[in-house]
């Protein structure tokens, strides 16, 4: 497809073409005899004659002009911003994915842990069994971390679809410039998600919380 | 000692839940946003534990209001959230957060906070 600023360069050029060609008509006609230049005149003046042509070619520019600037608005509203919310989309989904995965991978580990934990309880001496029995509680206490990703990737997803909203709006818009969409209107979703949330990297955030709560502690004692 | 755990989802509410009847807190009441903490919020309420996104109310305005609240002025509120940016942090502070946990936690850690919190004065936390 040609760039739209040749588009328009062309069509310009072409109507001045037109345009110097009427005019030369116009100033061949003396030197014409009168059949030629009655049939010319005849050509010109009719209805949708040459007279009109020019005025004809404008209505087309004008409306080509039309196009071509909906056109630009419709690139405008899938460019870069409209491929970063797909590259946005496509990350969430990934993350989503993996958080789901290693949860279902990690509480898998930990019932294989603490099965093997209560296998050896039985023939385990007394003093062992203590260490064994906290062993299994820890064990299962890692399990309700892992169940966590539930509410992570609820906000993840919440994400998404406000991603996917987003996309569907900057379609319509699109699809609004030449034709009257059948879909209805766009409703984005409330926007009660964390779009960072992730189930990694709570170790650095905790950090940082511990840190400032640190500060504001030494300062209240002060 | 009362608990109060509100969170919109309910994998999290039992999570904390669970957590709290393990290191001895069975007086738990749950709510599934801030207004929803709002409405059961009262004297009897003796520490919160809040998440931050959720509809209707959020916990960052659930904290503001239980501070504006004659009982709500001294109660303790650790707020459970994966919101880890500082700003996030220092905005939390400023409604009134005591301490801060981010998810996902293990129950050691909400044990260690809950104790922190209330073994030292609420201010000074």
């Amino acid at each position: 497809m040609r760039p739209a600023d040749e588009l328009l360069y062309d069509s310009e050029a072409s109507l001045r073409l037109v345009d110097h060609a009427i005019e030369e008509l116009n100033d061949a006609g003396a030197d014409l005899d009168q059949e030629t230049r009655g049939f010319l005149e005849h050509v010109v003046a009719q209805p949708g004659g040459l007279n009109e042509l020019s005025r004809t070619l404008l209505r087309a520019y004008a409306e080509t002009i039309g196009v071509v600037q909906r056109i630009r608005q419709s690139c405008g509203m899938l460019d870069n911003e409209g491929l970063d919310r797909l590259e946005q989309m496509r990350g969430r989904l990934h993350e989503i994915s993996t958080a789901t995965e290693t949860a279902t991978t990690d509480i898998l580990d930990t019932v294989t842990r603490a099965i093997a934990i209560v296998e050896r309880f039985d023939g385990a001496a007394e003093a062992d069994r203590n260490k064994l029995v906290t062993s299994l509680k820890e064990e299962l206490n890692g399990v309700s971390q892992h169940l966590q990703f539930q509410d992570i990737t609820a906000q993840q997803l919440g994400h998404l679809a406000n991603l996917i909203a987003d996309m569907r709006h900057r379609i319509t818009h699109v699809v609004t410039m030449f034709a009257q969409p059948e879909v209805g209107p766009v409703t984005a979703a409330p926007g009660v998600y964390d779009p960072n949330a992730s189930t990694s990297g709570s170790a650095e955030g905790q950090a940082v919380a511990d840190e400032i709560f640190a500060v504001r502690v030494s300062r209240k004692s002060a | 000692m009362k608990f109060l755990v509100v969170d919109d989802s309910v994998t999290m509410r039992r999570i904390m839940v669970n957590a709290l009847q393990r290191i001895g807190y069975t007086d738990a009441v749950e709510a599934d946003d801030g207004h929803d903490a709002l409405t059961k919020f009262d004297a009897s309420i003796g520490f919160i534990i809040t998440d931050w996104n959720m509809p209707v109310m959020s916990g960052l305005e659930f904290a503001r209001a239980v501070r504006a609240t004659p009982e709500g002025h001294a109660v303790p509120i650790l707020m459970v959230t994966t919101r880890g940016a500082r700003e996030d942090i220092a905005t939390a502070v400023e409604a009134g957060v005591n301490n801060y946990i981010l998810k996902p936690f293990t129950p050691s850690v909400l044990k260690e906070k809950i104790d922190r919190l209330l073994t030292g004065s609420v201010a000074a936390a």
